[in-house]
């Protein structure tokens, strides 16, 4: 979610309760004979409070089990998640008086900082990534789809160039859709494409260079966009070689060149794309298991303390 | 033919079962949200069911109650009628300490309960560490019961703000009551002359603390037969300027016997016949002693009854005596024992000690000495505590008061030099000086705590029947 000019109330709730909270733990502080504690009066509104906000803020994840539920706009919920959770930290703080106590409590403590910063970490990622990827993957497709759109690129490389050669010596037998699986076009997506290599009259002279290109650099590429010295992985040295091989083909081959070194490009966006895409949901997995952990002991830790 | 990208053609690449494969980041998301609140849950379970409440803790307990940090119920036992919770309670700590009141004209609603200025859970600080709010939410507006005035000082928020000044030094003329004549000056003086030669005496060649086992530099116990008598026949105060303080906090009274008499310089000689000195007590006792050794001597030299007139030694205005004249015993005690006691209340006593002699009494007055071992008797002082410093850093006029009345006690401006608030200082909170509780209206306490190691040695005991 971008943080835009739609955060602005919550922005300006959130800063209140913050000033208001620090202004009523400086004074605290100030006149508790010991210094602050989560067990008094303050310290405890301190706590509800943070741990009200958690809640809230761990909330969001059943929100979005049950989307078609009246409970409030998901952005809404969203925004609520971001602040009130980031609220949460300074409350809890406020309630331990900034000292983590014992085991458990230093626990819970340490969690909700890891849980709070991965939540900062992923919410800046979140508002500047999907931009990168709009910006540098203007090719982007479904994340969970890369890898069978991979298969399909491998697919589209093999007709071009059978169409230019007339076949290529091993071919890649692809199955596109699995067995039983839908795909978008209907009856369109299943016709065959390509046709035979007279169209373009090349001797097979003239279409060895790409023949050799594809067998040697292309494929293992596209099999494999990830494994390192491949000059096809890297912009600027795919378009020298591209440029290379315009040059030993004739220029009735080059529309097929073009197509090959746009597949490239896509093969390249997808390679990224799956990097950023990573980057930007990985930090999920520390923020969202430990929140849960986070939220069941502090409903442990706030029995035990109340009870002793 | 070139490559064309247009929806239809990218929408046919789609499965449209796609959300439904697992993907791995979501499959590890999965396990990862099941594994962790689940392995929480058991961790807690498995500390309750051990009854082991120590992760419960909110902090390590202070040096004193390390022994309970297994043991929470020995503390936080159940409230009456109270089904839930279960708080430290004062009657809990009261179990093994007490905590003497604070002052008998103390309003009772503002007796602060025992966890409120000793916080518990903090490591291993001092329970003692108090803040100073906690005297101060009463001594920052002392009130009494009835409203009236308080014979206290009504405002004291800080040690540097606000405290008062040492109670003597807020009479109209402070002075030390002490009736001894020390000369500071003289004895502190750099080539200080002694029968061993001069010296340059130190502080604490007169003045030390009672558990000091350092030797006497300038005495020589051979050359000091008498002993200071053992103070348990007189008065309370007296016995308490002698009595041993281990805890080495105060100052002791200058013995005599130790650091005037033993060094040769205040020697008790009574009579050149003998070269006995007589102990530093009181007049009867030195009488008792004078005549004692008198009446030994002449029963050993009755040759020294006959005493032979030298004429030379007579003054002219004196009629001639008889040639010679013969004594008896008991004459010649009582003559020989008033010229020594009139040397020794007349110079010797005198010198140090205010002595008033009565016409027709036998023995003169010695005045009490009114030595203060305790100056702050609201505060506590340690001299321990600062045996690394230069004595005169804070007694400066030690080296120059030639007055025994001029009082040599630092002011309080001299402990704020160091006692005050902030990192380049040492503590300055009230607990630092001051004493809530009592302590001389304590009770003592029947024990009935057994250390948890000891208790669970007792119950194996118990069960194997040995």
């Amino acid at each position: 979610m971008r943080i835009d000019e739609t955060h602005r109330a919550w922005l300006i709730i959130s800063v209140i309760i913050l000033a208001a909270s620090t202004a009523v733990y400086v004074l605290y502080a100030l006149a508790a004979p010991h210094g602050p504690r989560g067990g008094s009066a303050i310290g405890l509104v301190f706590g509800f409070t943070g741990f009200g906000f958690m809640i809230y803020a761990g909330l969001l994840g059943g929100r979005k089990k049950v989307p078609i539920w009246r409970l409030g706009r998901a952005q809404a919920w969203m925004r609520g998640h971001l602040w009130l959770g980031l609220l949460a930290l300074p409350l809890i703080l406020f309630h331990g008086g900034f000292h983590f106590g014992g085991l458990l409590t230093t626990i819970l403590l340490w969690l909700l900082i890891i849980t709070v910063v991965s939540g900062v970490f992923g919410a800046i990622l979140q508002h500047y990534l999907p931009r990168i990827i709009l910006e540098r993957v203007p090719m982007e497709t479904i994340y969970d789809e890369i890898d069978r759109v991979r298969e399909q690129l491998r697919a589209e490389a093999e007709v071009f160039v059978a169409d230019l050669c007339g076949g290529v010596p091993e071919p890649v037998a692809i199955e596109l859709v699995p067995e039983g699986g839908i795909r978008a076009g209907g009856f369109t997506a299943m016709r065959p494409r390509g046709g035979g290599g007279a169209q373009y009259g090349l001797t097979e002279e003239e279409a060895e260079p790409i023949r050799s290109f594809y067998n040697t650099e292309l494929l293992p590429f596209l099999q494999n966009p990830g494994q390192p010295g491949s000059r096809l992985a890297d912009d600027t040295r795919a378009q020298a070689a591209f440029t290379k091989l315009r040059m030993l083909v004739p220029p009735a081959a080059h529309p097929v060149v073009a197509n090959l070194e746009n597949l490239c490009e896509e093969e390249r966006q997808l390679t990224r794309q799956a990097r950023l895409h990573r980057v930007l949901h990985v930090w999920l997995l520390v923020h969202i298991p430990l929140s849960l952990a986070l939220l069941l002991l502090s409903f442990f830790h706030a029995v035990i303390a109340l009870r002793y | 033919m070139p490559r064309v990208r247009t929806t239809k053609t990218l929408a046919q690449r789609i499965d449209l079962n796609y959300f439904n494969r697992p993907i791995p980041l979501r499959r590890w998301r999965f396990w990862l949200c099941l594994i962790l609140p689940v392995v929480s849950f058991l961790w807690i379970g498995w500390k309750l069911a051990a009854r082991d409440f120590q992760p419960y803790s909110s902090g390590r307990l202070s040096a004193g109650h390390v022994l309970l940090t297994r043991d929470c119920t020995t503390c936080h036992v159940p409230e009456k009628n109270a089904v839930f919770f279960e708080y430290a309670s004062d009657q809990a700590c009261m179990t093994c300490h007490d905590g003497p009141i604070h002052q008998e004209k103390q309003i009772r609603e503002r007796v602060p309960e025992c966890g409120s200025c000793h916080i518990e859970h903090r490591g291993s600080t001092r329970l003692i560490a108090t803040s100073n709010q906690s005297c101060v939410q009463c001594h920052a507006n002392l009130e009494t019961k009835q409203g009236t005035s308080t014979t206290y000082f009504k405002t004291i928020t800080a040690f540097n703000t606000d405290h008062p000044e040492m109670a003597i030094f807020r009479a109209a003329s402070p002075k030390d009551p002490v009736t001894i004549k020390v000369n500071h000056y003289v004895h502190m003086t750099k080539k200080f002359r002694t029968p061993a030669g001069d010296v340059q005496l130190q502080c604490k060649d007169c003045h030390r603390q009672p558990a000091s086992r350092e030797p006497w530099k300038y005495a020589s116990m051979e050359a000091a037969p008498v002993s200071t008598p053992p103070p348990a026949s007189g008065p309370a105060v007296k016995a308490d300027l002698y009595a041993p303080d281990p805890s080495r906090a105060l100052m002791t009274m200058p013995k005599f016997a130790e650091s005037c008499s033993a060094s040769s310089c205040h020697p008790l000689q009574f009579d050149a016949r003998l070269p006995d000195q007589v102990p530093h007590d009181k007049p009867d006792v030195v009488h008792a002693f004078v005549v004692k050794k008198l009446e030994a001597y002449i029963a050993a030299h009755p040759a020294e009854l006959r005493e032979g007139f030298e004429e030379e030694r007579r003054l002219p205005s004196r009629p001639a005596p008889a040639a010679a004249r013969v004594l008896t015993p008991a004459q010649w005690v009582s003559e020989h024992t008033a010229a020594a006691e009139k040397l020794l209340w007349g110079k010797t006593c005198r010198q140090c000690h205010s002595i008033t002699i009565t016409e027709g009494e036998p023995l003169p007055k010695v005045a009490d000495t009114n030595y203060t071992v305790r100056w702050l008797q609201r505060a506590r002082f340690d001299h321990d505590a600062h045996r690394g410093f230069d004595c005169k850093s804070c007694h400066e006029k030690a080296l120059t008061s030639q007055d025994s009345a001029e009082l040599l006690l630092p002011k309080l401006a001299t402990c704020k030099d160091c006692h005050a608030p902030g990192p380049a200082h040492v503590e300055s909170r009230c607990f630092e000086c001051h004493a809530y509780h009592d302590w001389s209206k304590r009770k003592e306490v029947i024990p009935t705590f057994v250390p948890p190691a000891i208790r669970a040695r007792l119950q194996a005991a118990s069960t194997t029947g040995h």
